[in-house]
């Protein structure tokens, strides 16, 4: 407990130094007969200095403090008063054997000897008591700690500034108006003073106990310092002294202190094992949550649940059962020998099994067990069992069993269920968990798979003496289905390809790599752009699931002949910028793999279009004109048109670059594999003639 | 942005009798709203309809994977004397079937009554 940390033994070295100086002085003083000097002044105010030091400690300390918590807190408070208790025992004995030596030799130096040991202790006294009640109130923390703290501040300023003038203009040479104060402050030390309340009553019942012992004697021990005090009093030289006032006060104090911890603890005693009990299950609960919170092990909170099951039940066996692939079993218990029961506890599970208990249920008598519900024998008598839920779905059970009859009630029962809501949350939770690490494996899998897909992708477009060609592919997923790819017929003879294959993700990606293939089996006998989609279309038509068909885009250039063979099977127009403007590639053409060969070319139109230097053509893949943007727009070919008219560009890395800004600006949310190639042809007249 | 499939595509069903049905589609179809609608097609399948027309005026969007749910009926409704027809289409949807080239698998019709019509007439595509 880091409150007790506070008497570290700097703080506790100082105020006993300061103690043993004022008594050594105060003795030379009365012992040599000499007048209340400058040196007396200045030990005064070097106490007055100590205490404010102390002070200025402790309100530095209190910052560090953390909060002890209300049923921690009899503990510390028991600590505390244990010192106090020494001192006062220590202080009883010197008087003792004072009582001793008077008894046999009768002195005034002995009577005045004793006097400056009560003295001296008075000021240990007071200084201990500032320390421990600062102690008190910083770690309370709670209601009425500022009022209490103010009252505290004015009590101890009030001593400080009266001694201080009382000494330099012996003003208050009467000390019933300091002593009124004190009376007033001390008033309402004690009204504010403890909430004693909120911790006493939640105390252990051991901790009661000592309290009542302990405040016990501490009563008696400051009675007998008190009435010492007063005694002292008749005949003392230096009434404005404050040493006594202070003191007194603040044992009266502590008087009224400790009577009414006596008080509370007395009347706390009784109940202290419902108390203890319900604090039990409160700290349980929260412990479990937190526990749940933190992901821990599941077999560790089926143990941490029938221990605790076990002892809020006062000491009644609990077990847990679990549904395992049909069957019940007993997969954790408590105060109950899994092997030594074995027999009872495979009975009563099947008993269990059989009847299907749907509700919580308490079991109270023997009669009850034979008849209503489960029917076998066994050395308990009472039941508690509650089903556990997880998804809606009976999981297993949480069974308390205790030997008398009638011992669980409604509140067990109450307490038992939140134990089972808590345990099918961490049963949930780690249900999660699997699957995450399940997805976190898939992920990974499909991590490998994009790699063998990006790997079909040409590395880069091929190095060409008449076109520049750009390229950019994002798939939506980790693996997509959009794909392109180059084939140089000859060099003058370039066929570029690029498609989708409707759908995205795994299934998208493996009909990718079927068409890579058929692609690459017929890439080296392409008489034209059509007659290689109408050869596709045959290799995969039937062959594939209906739901998937495939467009494709195919740009075939003869650079000798200056043109193009273009054919679109369902695949969004290319287009091609010339120095006229933009225009759309707009042929008729199906998807492949919808029709059977003879229909899909049938409806199959190429286009022969004659390009220019400096031409570019642009390929796609829905997924680009179809990003939307805000309030659902899409982006739609006539932008894309418009962006290719307005920017300025020089060559297809460029143009690429402005088409990927554009959409990126335009849609956050990108929900389909984007592809696009840029080609560019060159200036390559020279070359060719 | 995350929407439950009913928000994403609703489907309203009008059964006319015993093998005609109209469905009506509204909202986008896409990848994601494409297997509710699968399984909404299979239910009226199983219970006996053999003649489906789409309504498709109130949808607003389709992708390449969402046409491809027609595409995973028709060819087994066909060869039972069955078919899929389409009526209402707007402008934009209709774009995209004429780019995939669905126009030249299915009928377009420009409304729904018109479509009961080409039913009754027995006016139907086969596989062939």
């Amino acid at each position: 407990m880091k409150h007790t940390k506070i008497f570290e033994p700097t703080t506790t070295l100082i105020f006993f130094i300061i103690v043993i100086l004022l008594f050594f002085s105060d003795l030379t003083l009365v012992l040599f007969g000499l007048e209340y000097t400058i040196v007396w002044k200045f030990l005064e105010y070097l106490f007055i200095l100590g205490i404010l030091l102390l002070i200025i400690f402790l309100i530095k300390k209190c910052f560090s403090i953390e909060l002890v918590s209300s049923t921690k807190f009899a503990g510390t408070f028991l600590e505390s008063t244990k010192s106090l208790f020494y001192l006062l025992i220590f202080y009883l004995a010197l008087f003792t054997l004072f009582s001793i030596l008077k008894f046999y030799f009768s002195s005034k130096f002995l009577y005045l000897f004793e006097k400056e040991v009560h003295f001296a202790f008075s000021s240990a006294f007071s200084s201990f008591f500032i320390v421990s009640q600062l102690c008190w109130l910083i770690s309370l923390k709670r209601k009425n700690t500022s009022k209490f703290i103010i009252a505290f501040l004015v009590y101890l300023l009030t001593y400080v500034v009266f001694t201080i003038f009382n000494l330099e203009f012996e003003l208050f040479n009467d000390s019933t108006l300091i002593d009124k104060l004190f009376v007033l402050a001390g008033i309402l030390l004690i009204f504010f003073a403890f909430n004693m309340k909120t911790w006493i009553a939640i105390a252990s019942r051991h901790t009661l106990k000592r309290i009542l012992l302990f405040s016990f004697l501490l009563f008696v021990l400051l009675a007998i310092f008190v009435k010492q005090d007063f005694r002292f009093e008749i005949g003392l030289s230096y009434a404005n002294n404050f040493y006594h006032h202070f003191s007194r006060t603040l044992a009266i104090i502590f008087i009224f202190t400790f009577i009414r911890a006596f008080y509370l603890a007395a009347i706390s005693l009784p109940l202290s094992r419902i108390v203890e009990k319900k604090v039990y299950e409160v700290n349980s609960l929260s412990y479990l949550s937190k526990i749940v919170r933190n992901f821990t092990n599941l077999d560790d909170i089926c143990k941490v649940i029938t221990e605790f099951s076990y002892y809020s039940m006062n000491n009644s066996p609990s077990w847990l059962i679990f549904q395992n692939i049909g069957t019940f079993e007993v997969i954790s218990s408590y105060g109950i020998d899994l092997n030594e029961y074995s027999y009872f506890l495979n009975n009563f599970t099947k008993q269990l099994e059989l009847k299907e208990i749907k509700l919580p249920k308490i079991i109270n008598s023997s009669e009850d067990l034979n008849y209503s519900t489960l029917n076998f024998k066994s050395q308990f008598q009472s039941y508690c069992i509650v089903p556990i839920y997880v998804n809606e779905k009976l999981y297993g059970y949480l069974v308390s069993a205790n030997k008398t009859e009638y011992f669980f009630d409604e509140d067990d029962f109450n307490l038992l269920s939140s134990f089972v809501e808590i345990l099918s949350i961490a049963i949930e939770n780690s249900i999660l968990m699997k699957e995450t690490i399940e997805k976190e494996k898939f992920r990974k899998e499909l991590m490998i798979a994009r790699k063998i897909q990006l790997s079909f992708l040409p590395k880069e477009p091929p190095k060409n003496k008449y076109v520049e060609i750009a390229t950019f592919v994002q798939p939506s997923e980790e693996v997509g289905g959009d794909f392109y790819d180059f084939i140089e017929l000859s060099p003058d003879k370039l066929l570029i390809l690029v498609g989708d294959v409707s759908g995205k993700g795994l299934g998208a990606a493996l009909y990718m790599s079927l068409l890579k293939g058929i692609i690459f089996a017929n890439s080296n006998q392409i008489s034209s752009a059509k007659d290689f989609l109408i050869r596709i279309n045959d290799s995969l038509f039937s062959k594939i699931d209906k739901q998937i068909h495939i467009t494709i885009s195919v740009l075939f250039f003869d650079f000798k002949k200056q043109n193009v063979e273009f054919v679109r099977a369902g695949h969004f127009p290319a287009l091609i910028k010339k120095e006229e403007g933009i225009e759309a590639l707009n042929s008729v053409g199906i998807g492949i793999s919808l029709l059977k060969s003879s229909i899909f070319s049938e409806n199959l139109k190429s286009k022969e279009i004659n390009f220019g230097f400096g031409d570019y053509f642009i390929l796609y893949t829905d997924g680009l004109v179809e990003i939307l943007g805000n309030k659902n727009i899409m982006i739609g070919i006539e932008r894309l048109k418009q962006i290719i008219e307005k920017e300025v560009y020089s060559n297809a890395n460029e143009l690429k670059e402005k088409i990927i800004d554009y959409i990126n600006k335009f849609g956050s949310n990108i929900d389909d594999d984007v592809t696009l190639l840029v080609v560019k042809i060159k200036n390559y007249s020279n070359i060719v003639n | 942005m995350f929407r439950l499939m009913e928000e994403k595509l609703s489907i309203r069903k009008e059964k006319l009798n015993s093998q005609l049905e109209i469905i009506y589609l509204k909202g986008i179809l896409d990848a994601h709203s494409a297997p509710y609608l699968e399984s909404s097609i299979g239910d009226s399948i199983l219970s006996g309809a053999s003649y489906l027309i789409f309504n498709l005026k109130e949808l607003e969007y389709i992708s390449s994977a969402g046409l491809g749910v027609f595409m995973a009926f028709v060819e087994d409704l066909r060869n039972n004397g069955g078919d899929i027809k389409f009526a209402e289409l707007n402008e934009k949807i209709y774009i995209i079937f004429e780019l995939l080239g669905f126009h030249l698998i299915f009928d377009i019709l420009n409304s729904t009554e018109q479509a009961i019509d080409y039913f009754n007439q027995k006016k139907l595509r086969t596989n062939e």
